[in-house]
C-alpha cells in the first residue's frame, strides 16, 4: 500500500472532517463544500499543474453532470443510477471531441485556455436558450418531502457528505495511481517541455486526450453530484465562469506541482469565505481578502502553500543529513 | 487538516454568537432571518431590500416588540447570498441551523430563491419570498413557503385589464410587440405575456430579445419599427432598458411603451427626459398608491434614508411585518406554530397593508392575491394610474401618433450599419489589451475593470464638473496613462517571469479586487449620462445611427490610426516592436526592456481612457459592467491576432457585425454564442489571427 499513501492521508482527513462535522448540519454543508470544490480543484490541476493543459471550460463538464441529472429527473423522472453515468459519459464524450479538435490543431497555453472557455460560453448560451433545459430559469428538481434515497434525497446532510467524501477520495487515489504509472509520468513530461517528450516517444496528443477526457469525468461526477445536493440547476452556477475562477484560485493557492495541493488550497479557502462572510461588515470583505490573497500568493508563493511547505520539509531534511547537495528545485 | 480548520471555525463561531446572545437583554429576540444579495450583479437591489427590512424591525421594536412574547424584540440575522444560488443556500442553512431564526425572508432573484427556501421547507421553517416572480415557487405544494409578490405571469393578466381599459377610452391598440432581456427575468415574464395576451385576442406581431448589457439595441428598435406595433411591451434590467429607450428614440418610433417592474419606475430612467415621458411601467407597488399604509411607509422610510422607497422595498416591509404580525398572533417563536399563524393571517389595515389588495393574506399554497398597477411618467415624474382605486392621478392619454412603417431591406442595413459603430466602439476596448499583450505577452484579465474606472471617472467629470465626455477624455486619459504606469511598478513588473498561469491568478485577483473596491465605494447603482444628444440620431436614408454612437466610432478609428502611426513612424514605436518581436533580442541591443514596458502599459491603459468616457455615453456603468468587455475583447484580439493592431480592429468589426445580424434572425442568447463559435474555428483554422504575422506564443 506505500503507493498509496497520499490517498490513505486524505482519507484519514476526510474520515475525520467527516465525523468531526457529522453532528452539524451547518458544518457538514461546509464540509461538504469544501470536499465538492477540493475534488474540482484536484481534478482541474492533473490538467493544469500535472500536464500543463490549462482549461477554462470545465464548468462545461460540471454543466452537463448537472444537467443530466436535472434534466433526467424532471422530464423523465430518472433515478441517479441512470443518471449519474449518463452524465459522466457525456462528459467525458464532450471532452474527447473538444479535446480532439484543439489538440489536432496544437492548440497550447493561453490559446487553449481561451478555445475550452468558448466552448463552454457556447454551451452556456445555448442552455440559456434551450426551452427543454428550463432556459435561464434552469431546472428544479422534483422534491419529496420524505427521504428516498433511490432518488438521492435525504433529510439530513451527512448522506451527501459521505458521498462526496468517498468521490474525493477515490478520485484522489485514482490521481496518486495515475501519476505513479507511466502515464503519470508521459503527463510530467508533456508539461515540461512537450517537443522533448514526443522526440522520446510519448504519443502527445493521446495523453493530453486521455487527461482531458479522465478529468472531464470527474467534473460530470462532481456536476451530478451538485444537481442531487442543490436540487436546483441553472446556467450561471454550474455553467458560469465563475467556476473556473474558483478551480483556478484554490489550486494557485494550494500549490500546483503536487496532486493533493488544490486540497489545501479548497480546505483553507472555503470555510474561510463562509467564516468571513459570516463577521465582515463591508459587503464583499470577503471576496476582497480573497482577491488580495490570490494576487499576491501567486506572486510571492509561485508554488503555493503545499508546494513551499513540501519544498521547506526537504530543505531541513537535507540540513539534517549534511548533504552537499546544492539545494533543492521547488 | 480539514478536521483542525472545521474545530477551530466551530470555536470561532461559537463565540460570536455566543457574544452576541449575551450582549440581548431578556426576553429573547425574535429572530428573523434575511437573505439579501450584498454582492454581485444584484447588489443594489439588495441594499434597498435591506433598508426596508431594518426599517420594519425598528418601527416594530419602537412600538413595544412582540407583545404576545413578553415584549421580545425583533432582530434581524443578515445573511449575503452574494447573488449566487449555492452561496444563498448555505447561507439559509447557517441561518436556520446555527443562529436559529424563526423564519427566513428573501431572497431577491429566482434563482437564489428557489434554492434557499428549499433549505427552509426542510427544516419546517417559513421562508416568506419577498420579490422573487417565478411562478413555480407557490406551485409546488411546499408546506412552509409563502409569497408576498405576485407570480410573474399575473403581469400578463393586468396588462390585458389595462389595455382593455385603454380600449374602452379610445385609445387603439391592435398591435403588440414584445421586447425583453433573454435572461431569466425577461424569459419568465415574457413567457407569462406570450401565453396569456393572444388568449384575449391580443395579437403579439413582433418579439425582440437582446442579451442584458448590449451597447446597441438600434437593430431591435428598427425591427419594432418595422412591425408597426401600436404598444411595446419592455421587460428588462433599468440599465438596459435606457439604452433601448434612446434606440427607440432615435429611430423616430414613439409607440405606446409599457416597462416591467422595478427596472422600470427606477429613478434612472427620469433622467432620459422626453424619451420616457408617457410610458407606462406595470409594478407590484408604488409610491403614490393611495393607501393610508402606504404614506406612512414612504414617509418613514424618506426620513430614514433619504430616497424614495421603491416597490420591492415595500414587499420586504411587509413581509417583515407580517412575521411579527404572526408571531404575535401565534405568541410562540415556534416555527411551526409561526407557520399556522402565517396561513391564518389577514391583514387589512396597519403596516403590512401597504400592498395593493383589500388585504395581505396567503392562500393554500401561501401565494398572496396581489395585482399590479400601472404607473406612468407624467411630467416627469412616476405616478399610478391604474387600477383607479389605487390611482393617484387619472390616466393621460397619448395624442394619435402617425407610424410611418420602414421597410424590411432597411433592418438589415441598419443592423449592418449598427455592428460596425458597435464594433468600431469594440475595437476601441481590445486595442489596448493587444498592445499590451503584444508587448508584454501578459494577458490582463482585470483590462475590463480599468474600462470600469475610466468609465467612473467620465461619469464623474460629467456629473460633479459638468465636464462634456468629449472632453472629459484629455482629462481621463493622462489619469489612466498614469494607472497603468503604477500597475506596472507594482504588480506587472513582479509577474513578467512567473508560469502564464500565475499570471492569469494575479489579474484576476486584481479585477476581482477592484470590482469589489467600486461596490464599497460606488454601489451597485448604474450611473448613466444624459445629454441632449443622447437620444439623437441622425439618418442615413432608412438607417439610424445615434449620434452618441457616431462619435465614439469616430474616436475609435482616430485613436487606432494614431496609434498606428506611433508604432510605424517613430522611434518610440520602433523600440517598441522590437521588444515584441524578441524580449532578449532588443535588450542586447541596449534597449531599456523596463521603460518600454512601462509605456506599454501607460499606453495600454490609456487607451481605456478615450474609450470609458465615450462609452459611459452610451451605455452606464456600475461595478460589473467592465466584466461584460473583457470577455468580448479577448474574442476579439484572438479573432484578430493577438498583438496586432489591425487585428484588433478587423476582429471587433467581425464580433460588432456578427452579434448585430445574427440577433436579426436568432434569440439574443443564441447570437451571442456566434462570436464564440468564430473564435473556436479560427482557433482551429488558423491560431494566430486574421492578421497576426508572426507565429503562436
Amino acid at each position: 500500500m506505500s503507493n498509496l499513501r497520499t490517498s490513505a492521508f486524505v482519507a484519514a482527513l476526510v474520515l475525520t472532517a467527516f465525523l468531526a462535522a457529522s453532528g452539524d448540519p451547518y458544518f457538514m454543508d461546509i464540509f461538504i463544500l469544501t470536499c465538492f470544490f477540493g475534488t474540482l480543484a484536484v481534478c482541474w490541476n492533473m490538467m493544469a499543474g500535472l500536464t500543463g493543459l490549462m482549461s477554462l471550460g470545465h464548468p462545461l463538464f460540471v454543466g452537463i453532470g448537472a444537467y443530466s441529472v436535472a434534466w433526467g429527473a424532471s422530464a423523465h423522472g430518472l433515478p441517479p443510477l441512470v443518471t449519474w453515468p449518463l452524465g459522466i459519459a457525456l462528459s467525458v464524450a464532450a471532452a474527447a471531441v473538444i479535446g480532439m479538435l484543439c489538440f489536432r490543431y496544437g492548440l497550447r497555453g493561453y490559446f487553449f485556455a481561451i478555445a475550452t472557455l468558448a466552448f463552454n460560453e457556447v454551451a452556456f448560451f445555448a442552455v440559456s436558450a434551450s426551452v427543454a433545459l428550463g432556459r435561464s430559469d434552469g431546472i428544479i428538481l422534483p422534491t419529496s418531502p420524505d427521504d428516498s434515497p433511490f432518488h438521492l434525497q435525504f433529510f439530513e446532510r451527512w448522506p451527501y457528505g459521505l458521498i462526496i467524501g468517498t468521490i474525493l477520495i477515490g478520485v484522489v487515489s485514482a490521481g496518486e495511481l495515475l501519476m505513479r504509472s507511466r502515464t503519470g509520468y508521459y503527463w510530467r513530461a508533456l508539461r515540461d517541455n512537450e517537443e522533448a517528450a514526443e522526440a522520446l516517444g510519448v504519443h502527445a496528443r493521446a495523453y493530453k486526450l486521455w487527461c482531458f477526457m479522465f478529468t472531464a469525468g470527474v467534473a460530470g461526477l462532481c456536476g451530478s453530484f451538485y444537481a442531487n445536493y442543490v436540487a436546483f440547476v441553472d446556467p450561471r452556477s454550474v455553467l458560469g465562469i465563475d467556476l473556473s475562477v474558483q478551480m483556478l484560485v484554490y489550486s494557485i493557492i494550494g500549490g500546483m506541482s503536487l496532486l493533493w495541493g488544490p486540497l489545501v488550497g479548497a480546505v483553507i479557502l472555503v470555510p474561510f469565505s463562509v467564516v468571513l462572510r459570516g463577521i465582515t461588515p463591508i459587503p464583499g470583505g470577503d471576496l476582497i481578502v480573497y482577491a488580495v490573497l490570490l494576487a499576491v500568493l501567486a506572486l510571492v508563493l509561485p508554488q503555493g502553500i503545499a508546494g513551499w511547505f513540501i519544498a521547506r520539509r526537504q530543505r531541513r531534511k537535507i540540513r539534517r543529513r549534511g548533504d552537499e547537495a546544492p539545494g533543492v528545485a521547488s | 487538516m480539514p478536521g483542525f480548520h472545521i474545530r477551530t471555525l466551530l470555536t470561532t463561531l461559537a463565540g460570536v454568537t455566543a457574544s452576541i446572545s449575551l450582549a440581548q437583554a431578556a426576553p429573547d429576540p425574535l429572530k428573523i432571518g434575511v437573505l439579501v444579495p450584498l454582492t454581485g450583479a444584484t447588489a443594489a437591489d439588495g441594499e434597498r431590500l435591506l433598508k426596508a427590512h431594518e426599517l420594519a424591525a425598528r418601527e416594530i421594536n419602537a412600538a413595544g416588540g412582540i407583545t404576545a412574547l413578553g415584549g421580545a424584540r425583533v432582530e434581524l440575522v443578515v445573511a449575503d447570498t452574494q447573488s449566487k444560488p449555492e452561496t444563498g443556500r448555505s447561507e439559509a442553512e447557517r441561518l436556520i441551523s446555527r443562529r436559529g431564526v424563526s423564519a427566513v425572508l428573501g431572497a431577491w432573484a429566482s434563482a437564489v430563491t428557489i434554492p434557499s427556501m428549499q433549505v427552509a421547507e426542510r427544516y419546517r421553517t417559513p421562508f416568506i419570498v419577498t420579490s422573487a416572480v417565478t411562478d413555480s415557487i407557490t406551485e409546488q405544494g411546499l408546506q412552509f413557503v409563502f409569497r408576498v409578490s405576485p407570480k410573474g405571469s399575473w403581469a400578463a393578466r393586468d396588462v390585458v385589464g389595462f389595455i382593455r381599459y385603454l380600449r374602452q377610452k379610445g385609445i387603439a391598440i391592435t398591435r403588440v410587440a414584445i421586447a425583453y432581456e433573454d435572461g431569466p427575468f425577461g424569459q419568465a415574464v415574457s413567457n407569462g405575456y406570450k401565453a396569456i395576451l393572444p388568449r384575449h385576442g391580443i395579437a403579439i406581431v413582433a418579439e425582440e430579445t437582446f442579451r442584458t448589457g448590449s451597447p446597441d439595441l438600434s437593430t431591435q428598435a428598427a425591427k419594432l419599427k418595422a412591425s408597426r406595433a401600436d404598444l411595446v411591451l419592455i421587460v428588462c434590467y433599468v440599465d438596459d432598458e435606457s439604452v433601448l429607450l434612446r434606440a427607440l428614440t432615435a429611430q423616430r418610433y414613439k409607440p405606446l411603451v409599457l416597462g416591467y417592474g422595478g427596472g422600470h419606475v427606477h429613478p434612472t430612467l427620469l433622467q432620459l427626459g422626453p424619451s420616457v415621458e408617457g410610458t407606462f411601467g406595470i409594478v407590484e407597488w408604488m409610491a403614490d398608491v393611495r393607501k393610508p399604509a402606504t404614506e406612512q411607509f414612504v414617509r418613514a422610510y424618506e426620513a430614514a434614508y433619504g430616497t424614495a422607497p421603491l416597490s420591492n422595498a415595500a414587499q420586504a416591509y411587509a413581509a417583515t411585518w407580517a412575521v411579527a404580525l404572526a408571531a404575535e398572533a401565534a405568541g410562540s417563536r415556534d416555527r411551526i406554530k409561526l407557520r399556522n399563524a402565517l396561513r391564518h393571517l389577514k391583514v387589512s389595515e396597519g403596516p403590512a397593508s401597504l400592498l395593493p389588495n383589500d388585504a395581505l393574506a396567503f392562500d393554500e399554497h401561501g401565494q398572496n392575491h396581489v395585482g399590479n398597477v400601472m404607473s406612468q411618467v407624467i411630467d416627469g415624474r412616476f405616478v399610478t394610474v391604474w387600477p383607479e382605486a389605487v390611482a393617484s392621478q387619472p390616466v393621460k392619454l397619448p395624442r394619435e401618433r402617425g407610424q410611418q412603417a420602414s421597410v424590411s431591406f432597411a433592418i438589415l442595413l441598419q443592423a449592418i450599419v449598427s455592428g460596425l459603430a458597435n464594433g468600431a466602439i469594440y475595437a476601441l476596448v481590445a486595442v489596448g489589451l493587444t498592445l499590451v499583450f503584444g508587448v508584454m505577452r501578459i494577458v490582463n484579465f482585470a483590462h475590463g475593470e480599468f474600462l470600469m474606472i475610466a468609465m467612473y471617472a467620465g461619469y464623474f467629470a460629467w456629473a460633479l464638473l459638468g465636464i462634456d465626455p468629449i472632453l472629459a477624455i484629455a482629462l481621463v486619459t493622462p489619469g489612466l496613462m498614469l494607472v497603468g504606469v503604477l500597475l506596472h511598478g507594482t504588480v506587472v513588473r513582479f509577474a513578467l517571469d512567473a508560469p502564464e498561469i500565475n499570471q492569469m491568478a494575479v489579474t484576476l485577483g486584481l479585477s476581482l479586487l477592484l470590482q469589489h473596491l467600486a461596490l464599497v465605494f460606488f454601489t451597485g447603482d448604474n450611473l448613466l449620462v444624459t445629454q441632449p444628444r443622447s437620444t439623437e440620431g441622425i439618418a442615413l436614408g432608412p438607417v439610424v445611427v445615434q449620434f452618441n454612437h457616431l462619435i465614439a466610432a469616430g474616436f475609435s478609428l482616430l485613436l487606432l490610426g494614431l496609434l498606428a502611426l506611433v508604432l510605424k513612424r517613430t522611434d518610440f514605436g520602433l523600440v517598441m516592436r522590437a521588444v515584441a518581436q524578441s524580449r532578449d533580442g532588443a535588450a542586447l541591443s541596449g534597449i531599456d526592456i523596463g521603460a518600454v514596458y512601462r509605456w506599454a502599459m501607460a499606453v495600454g491603459i490609456g487607451t481605456l481612457g478615450v474609450a470609458g468616457p465615450l462609452l459611459v455615453s452610451i451605455l452606464y456603468v456600475n461595478p460589473h459592467v467592465g466584466a461584460l468587455f473583457t470577455l468580448k475583447a479577448f474574442v476579439i484580439v484572438i479573432v484578430g491576432g493577438l498583438g496586432s493592431f489591425k487585428g484588433a480592429f478587423v476582429g471587433a468589426l467581425i464580433v460588432g457585425l456578427a452579434e448585430s445580424i445574427a440577433v436579426t434572425w436568432l434569440s439574443a442568447s443564441i447570437a451571442a454564442t456566434v462570436p464564440f463559435a468564430i473564435l473556436i474555428l479560427i482557433l482551429l483554422m488558423k491560431p494566430e489571427g486574421l492578421m497576426s504575422l508572426g507565429g503562436r506564443s
